[in-house]
């Protein structure tokens, strides 16, 4: 088709209406005339419509395919925030992710020196809702009161328009593995379990439900005296 | 998001710089918004990419009110080509990774099956359809509204400036045309 023929696509879509092979011999014989190479054409692109069947191409791409290529590529790098800054904090290793998250040990510098526990939306994640759970999020964290709940320390955004929150770093390890590392009793342990139970009913009181406890989230250390 | 409307005005005055600013932005947003649908989703959950271009649209542009499809034309066109080479640098990272390129060591589960061949098809498509643009480029930019933005006829012979009767004979002949040139035997046109 060096220059769009409108007469051939005149000619094939009246051909293909014809289901007769006769018919369209007939038909095409006389919509070419002498025209030889038109009819090779047009013969050819009707024997393609006929044996690609109905369903070809008439589908969007959707489907399994599609969900695929928007995965992250295995070999992409897996975390460009490392050592980055962001205000007066710059990330060190990261410690955790949640669905809309990522937390990272940082190191605060102004006003005052230490380590912190920040957490960062994860990128390509700033669609109005994400963003309006994760706010939602650092306040209910602000709400809290209890020597067993992290405070939040700080919130923001960064240059690209990313939210985050800087909480207290809790050192420790996951409270079952304190438990047995400190061979904990069952008395002692119950011990624990209500000192959990306690930081949850205040969130409750606070009107604010976890959604999410996990014993792996849960940390033991020993207060210093 | 108001680079995105202005750009749309200056393409649809017919600045074809305009134009091809567009297709990055789009292909930024179409990007960025399946990681939103990516991350809430449970796992296993598909992808449809329509709804993502409309959700671009929405996104992008916003509102609907006073915008003739002439604008609207030059959008789709350009999430159509993005959403089309987000999938053909997909198929061809499958295809690395099934072939070992590399010979990295790569995690089974890395490798995402791909057990009825579509990446091939894909990629056959998208070579077919380089082709046919080079014979005939309004009947490639028709297949490609409607198979990769998803546009219905109607809403493509609008994009296009055509009319339905006339869009519905493009498609037919397209779709022959491409059918013969996967199947290796292209007809002499």
């Amino acid at each position: 088709m060096p220059n769009a023929t409108p007469s051939l696509d005149t000619i094939f879509s009246e051909a293909i209406e014809l289901p007769d092979a006769a018919e369209r011999d007939d038909y095409l014989a006389r919509a070419c005339g002498s025209d030889d190479a038109l009819r090779r054409r047009v013969e050819a692109l009707v024997a393609a419509h006929f044996r690609a069947g109905g369903s070809f191409l008439e589908q969007p791409v959707a489907g399994a395919d599609a969900t695929a290529a928007f995965a992250p590529a295995s070999d992409e790098t897996p975390s460009p925030d490392i050592g980055s800054a962001i205000g007066p904090y710059t990330l060190r290793e990261q410690i955790g992710e949640g669905g809309m998250g990522l937390v990272f040990v940082a190191e605060q510098a102004q006003p005052v020196r230490r380590k912190v526990a920040l957490k960062l939306i994860k990128p390509g994640m700033d669609s109005r809702q994400v963003v309006a759970r994760f706010e939602a999020e650092r306040q209910a964290l602000a709400l809290m009161d209890h020597p067993n709940i992290a405070r939040v320390l700080d919130a923001g955004t960064t240059t690209e328009g990313r939210p985050y929150f800087v909480m207290e770093l809790v050192k420790g390890e996951p409270v079952t593995d304190y438990c047995d590392s400190n061979r904990l009793s069952l008395r002692q342990r119950l011990g624990l379990f209500l000192q959990v139970c306690q930081a949850v009913q205040h969130a409750h009181q606070k009107g604010v439900i976890h959604r999410d406890l996990k014993e792996q989230g849960r940390r033991g250390h020993c207060m210093d005296s | 998001m108001h680079d995105v409307t202005r750009l749309l005005d200056a393409a649809a005055a017919g600045d074809p710089r305009a134009a091809a600013d567009l297709l990055p932005l789009v292909y930024d947003e179409l990007r960025r918004l399946a990681a939103v649908h990516m991350a809430a989703e449970k796992p296993g959950h598909t992808l449809q990419a329509t709804a993502l271009v409309h959700d671009a649209y929405l996104r992008l542009v916003g509102s609907d009110v006073g915008r003739t499809w002439n604008g609207r034309g030059h959008f789709f066109g350009a999430a159509a080509e993005a959403m089309r080479r987000i999938l053909v640098e997909a198929a061809r990272r499958k295809k690395r990774q099934k072939h070992g390129g590399g010979h990295r060591r790569v995690d089974l589960d890395d490798v995402t099956a791909d057990p009825d061949g579509c990446s091939e098809e894909l990629l056959a498509l998208d070579e077919a359809l380089e082709s046919l643009a080079r014979e005939d480029a309004a009947k490639a930019e028709l297949v490609k509204l409607r198979y990769f933005a998803g546009l219905t006829l109607e809403e493509a012979a609008e994009c296009q400036g055509v009319s339905l009767a006339t869009a519905k004979r493009r498609w037919a002949v397209a779709r022959a045309w491409l059918f013969d040139a996967i199947s290796m035997i292209p007809p002499n046109l």
